[in-house]
């Protein structure tokens, strides 16, 4: 056998392997989060959290939301996360150098005014021009920071440094968060036993097209156009049965950016979020894990399987395209920045299983996609295809991806089932079968684009046009 | 019994996991390849031999017998290109080599372990592929030693005879298609025998046909596994969803029948319960009503709650919450539990006790919830028994029934020396809800308890309870203490102002430092101190203290 040919057969035993593996592994991981889903809804039946808001004792939590030029919505937002169900609670808004009325709003609505507040720069971010407080005494757990603007990572930094909670929520200020989402992120702390909890998070669910009354869901409707409705069924793979098994398995990477609630001491231990990634919500995770580790104390990252925000997803390939390409630079970013812990022993399941499972699976599969394909090209152009062999390869992987899709509609249906009309469902299920043909190619492409853009050393987040919540058919 | 959403759900589970299984399994075998003539063969079987000669091309076996004055029956198989004659069939290479011995010509022993095709062609030899050992053997490697033509034409007819017999008269297919075969290499060019071999492979296949399972290939029953994986799923989706509309409108219309009867009951002067609500056969109905009677009891109280009670009592749904209380599955335990506890039953105290240290976490709570109501000689004896860490979820929960039902506090000092750490934390977090002072003397030493969580509590507390003898035991701590416990500390100091702190908050003040705020925040709380300190402050160069002390005079900030 040739040099050639050995390379040949070496690069499709890879494609073989890695294929293997990986529906293994999906397969895996929906048994494990059928699990453990299963369980938590039977203890959930159990669970009054009404208690919480008595109890005397449980953690204080500051919510931190950076705002920039969130002029359109900001105050129906604020207005929503003051109204959240806790007991001991602060809001900070992070007002990250806007250019439009973001500030001047919250001060005519909410009657702010700037205090004289000693600023603690425990973690270094861009200057704090000011930090206002209201003087209507309803509105007294508000807090805003106005600074100069810095990204969101250094606008969270800069809430940490403020806040006053034992615990913090990051959140995007543009979504919307159930009313008892800070009951339910702050029970796996009360539960603790010989663990740390370091890190909470829970589903996000997507909410184009709901109708929203009074900064809450009033009405749950699936997206009518097939972007959003795609990313739908993307969410419920991703979050009830990806992230539930790997929380299981302790090899959970990734809290959303869009809410996650962390211990402050420990996040300022390990020197908050990173300004210079654009994927700061999985990096500084994983770097709270490390911190943990490496100072020998035992911990875990808990999740809750329960929908706790509302978030608007791109609704044009446009938009979509450059969050996708966020995404992936920050992947690299973090794997890379952490790249220590690759299958290294010391950090537990972590590094054993999470962190490979993310490098090869979430990153590099991508890559031996793409290089599959243009293989598969020259395999073509020079008449060797096995025509039956691929037809039947790709039957095969197209049926596990639909009933993989459509196994998640199953654990949506069990747990949570909020799509109420049939219709909906039937929807999904089409959906499901046009996925793999349709937008895993735009998906392909856009992680593909993300590693050129990293290696040419993009770092910017790209504008995020959003249409705000108003409008919803009910 | 198990109601059908949870039967269903453990099929479902089950049903993921073995379709988990199922997926994993590539374990087929292929084979589209085999001949149809194995299909009845025997079992493989290792036979020695003895290999008497070779040839290029196909010579008649019996013109070995001839050659060699052998009696006995020649077999010959094709390898690397020769033929290959062989001898006898011998279980042992002893045997073999027992009869190689009386032999008059060059031969030698060899073996198989190929499924025998037929009594005369062999598949292959283990062994026999270099032909080191048989130099001394017959080879027929050339065309002009080979028998002239005219015999062969000869060997052709017969041998198309014994094969015509063998496949028309004595119906021995495998027998006949070796003979073809034999024909078809004594004279390759005619058809005859070719077309006899495949019309005998056509009739082998129509009486053992090589089943449709073993032709295709796994890929295609993975497809139909998904297939149809998929069509259940769906199906299954589609049905839960008529059922679940189903039974939430039968449940609704239970309750709603419920409720009008026990409020009718409840505000009518008879104290006969109505049968409407005495019998119920299904548990789903017992448990509709229990629901119902459960939700109203909490919200009343005095003589309708007691009606209410009897209600309960006298429709027999206590048996019911018993039951669920002696049931194996621990779900259905913490509900019976909880039951019990709310409705006042003492029936099974015992089976509550047993689960104080049980490890399932819920079914421990269930447990311990229901002791405090129900135990009213001493409700917080669990904590005596407590051997599992005692979570804030658990402490919460009771300091929240201690709440709604007004129960009596213990002196929750009794508990400061537990082996229980948590059960410690609890205590101290209780005495100071419950402003116990009187258990100060017995939290002071807590402040040097070795775990940190134990003494930031106390340090709270102490600042909660505000007994000035605390102070000098609070500065004595700060200097052991890091960052976190200084400020808890400091925050305490706070809270008993007293002159005798000034000294030591100015030392913490000045130089600043990430503690500065907190004790000008606790230095301005003592009146001595107040505004002149804080006059002091601003007129300070250091423009650091200025800050502070433009932060403390905020009022804004502390609104």
């Amino acid at each position: 056998m040739g040099f050639f040919d050995a390379l040949e057969l070496l690069f499709q035993v890879i494609i073989l392997g890695t294929s293997i593996v990986l529906l293994t592994s999906y397969t895996i991981l929906g048994v494990v989060s059928a699990f453990a889903i299963s369980k938590y809804l039977r203890m959930n039946s159990f669970v009054d959290y009404n208690a919480i808001l008595s109890c005397p004792f449980a953690p204080s939590i500051s919510i931190l939301a950076p705002a920039y030029n969130e002029g359109a919505n900001i105050i129906q937002n604020v207005r929503a996360l003051l109204s959240l169900y806790y007991s001991d609670f602060q809001v900070i808004i992070i007002n990250d150098g806007s250019k439009d009325d973001t500030l001047e709003k919250m001060i005519r609505e909410y009657e702010l005014e700037k205090v004289n507040y000693v600023f603690d720069y425990k973690i270094q971010t861009k200057e704090v021009r000011g930090i206002y407080k209201s003087k209507i005494k309803s509105f007294s757990r508000l807090m805003v920071i106005d600074k100069f603007n810095g990204g969101k990572a250094d606008s969270l930094n800069a809430g940490i440094n403020l806040a006053s909670g034992k615990l913090f929520v990051a959140i995007d200020v543009d979504c919307i968060i159930e009313s008892d989402a800070l009951l339910k992120l702050v029970k796996p702390y009360l539960e603790k036993k010989d663990k740390k909890i370091i890190a909470t998070g829970g589903v996000i669910r997507v909410v184009n097209d709901c109708v929203i009354e009074g900064g809450q869901v009033a009405r749950i409707n699936l997206p009518r156009k097939f972007l959003p409705r795609v990313q739908v069924l993307e969410y419920t793979r991703a979050f009830l049965m990806g992230r539930m098994a790997w929380a299981k398995l302790d090899g959970l990477l990734l809290i959303s950016g869009a809410l996650g609630l962390f211990d402050r001491q420990i996040a300022i231990a390990s020197g908050g979020y990173l300004s210079s990634t654009v994927g700061e919500d999985m990096e500084i995770v994983i770097r709270m894990r490390r911190y943990m580790v490496e100072t020998g104390q035992p911990y875990t990252v808990a999740y809750i399987p329960d929908p706790l925000c509302w978030t608007e997803v791109p609704e044009t390939r446009k938009v979509l395209g450059r969050q996708r390409n966020r995404w992936t630079r920050g992947l690299i970013d973090s794997l890379n920045i952490h790249k220590t812990i690759f299958f290294n022993k010391k950090y537990g399941s972590f590094g054993m299983l999470g962190y490979p499972y993310w490098f090869f699976f979430e990153w590099f599969v991508h890559i031996l996609e793409f290089t599959a394909l243009i293989y598969f090209g020259f395999v073509v152009l020079f008449g060797q295809a096995n025509w039956l062999f691929f037809g039947m390869t790709f039957a095969l992987v197209y049926s596990f991806a639909v009933s993989l899709s459509i196994w998640a509609i199953l654990f949506e249906e069990l747990s949570y089932h909020k799509y109420e009309s049939p219709k909906d469902v039937l929807s999904l299920v089409l959906t499901a079968f046009l996925e793999p043909l349709v937008y895993h190619p735009m998906v392909l492409g856009w992680a593909i684009r993300g590693n050129i853009d990293y290696l040419l050393g993009k770092h910017s987040w790209g504008e995020m046009a959003r249409k705000g919540f108003t409008k919803g058919q009910p | 019994m198990k109601s059908l959403s949870e039967i269903i759900d453990r099929i479902l589970i089950l049903l993921c996991v073995l379709l988990a299984g199922g997926s994993l399994s590539f374990g087929q075998e292929d084979i589209s390849g085999t001949a149809p003539s194995d299909s009845i063969l025997p079992a493989k079987t290792k036979l020695y031999t003895i290999q008497i000669a070779a040839s290029r091309d196909f010579i008649e076996p019996r013109y070995f017998n001839d050659k060699l004055g052998i009696q006995e029956d020649i077999r010959y198989f094709q390898k690397d290109g020769w033929f290959k004659y062989i001898i006898g069939s011998y279980k042992t290479n002893k045997e073999a080599t027992a009869v190689l011995s009386t032999l008059a010509f060059p031969a030698f022993v060899t073996w198989y372990s190929d499924i025998e095709v037929s009594p005369r062609q062999v598949p292959g030899l283990a062994d026999s592929s270099d032909m080191e050992g048989d130099s001394a053997i017959v080879r027929v490697d050339s065309p002009a030693l080979a028998v002239p033509d005219s015999i062969r034409k000869e060997q052709y007819m017969a041998r198309i005879r014994e094969a015509d017999s063998a496949f028309y008269s004595a119906r021995d297919l495998v027998l006949a298609r070796s003979l073809y075969y034999e024909a078809v290499l004594l004279d390759p060019v005619k058809n005859y025998p070719k077309d006899q071999i495949l019309e005998i492979d056509r009739q082998i296949s129509e009486t053992n046909p090589t089943p449709l399972i073993k032709r295709l290939p796994v890929a295609i029953y993975a497809i139909l596994f998904f297939v149809v994986l998929m069509i259940l799923v769906l199906s299954f989706v589609l049905s839960l969803r008529t059922r679940r509309r189903r039974i939430d409108r039968k449940r609704q219309q239970l309750k709603d029948e419920y409720q009008d009867s026990i409020t009718e009951f409840l505000f009518t002067e008879t104290d006969t319960v109505p049968d409407s609500l005495l019998k119920q056969d299904t548990p789903v109905k017992k448990q509709i009503l229990i629901d119902e009677i459960m939700q109203l009891y909490t919200n009343l109280a005095g003589e309708i709650a007691e009606k209410l009670r009897k209600l309960y009592l006298d429709a027999g749904l206590d048996n019911e919450s018993v039951r669920k209380a002696r049931s194996p599955q621990w779900h259905i335990r913490a509900k019976g539990f909880r039951e019990l506890a709310e409705m006042n039953v003492q029936t099974v105290t015992d089976e509550i006790e047993k689960c104080l240290n049980c490890p399932n976490e819920i079914l421990r709570m269930e447990a311990q919830l229901a002791m405090i109501r129900l135990n009213t000689q001493d409700p917080f004896i669990f904590l005596d028994k407590l051997k599992q860490p005692f979570t804030s979820w658990e402490q919460l929960h009771v300091y929240e029934i201690i709440q709604r039902y007004q129960i009596a506090t213990p002196d929750f000092s009794r508990w400061l020396d537990s082996p229980n750490e948590s059960i410690i934390i609890f205590s101290v977090r209780m005495i100071r809800a419950f402003r116990q002072e009187s258990a100060f003397p017995k939290l002071s030493p807590l402040l040097q308890h070795s775990s940190y969580e134990i003494r930031e509590e106390t340090y709270i507390t102490l600042g909660e309870l505000g007994n000035p003898e605390a102070l000098d035991l609070l500065k004595d701590r700060f200097r052991h203490e890091g960052e976190t416990g200084k400020i808890e500390i400091l925050k305490a100091i706070g809270k008993i102002p007293d002159d005798s702190n000034i000294e030591f908050l100015k030392g913490v003040l000045e130089p600043r430092s990430d503690l500065s705020l907190e004790a000008a925040e606790a230095l301005v709380q003592i009146d001595s101190f107040g505004m002149k300190g804080i006059d002091n402050m601003l007129s300070s160069s250091d423009e650091d203290m200025q800050a502070i002390a433009r932060h403390i005079l905020d009022n804004k900030i502390h609104r």
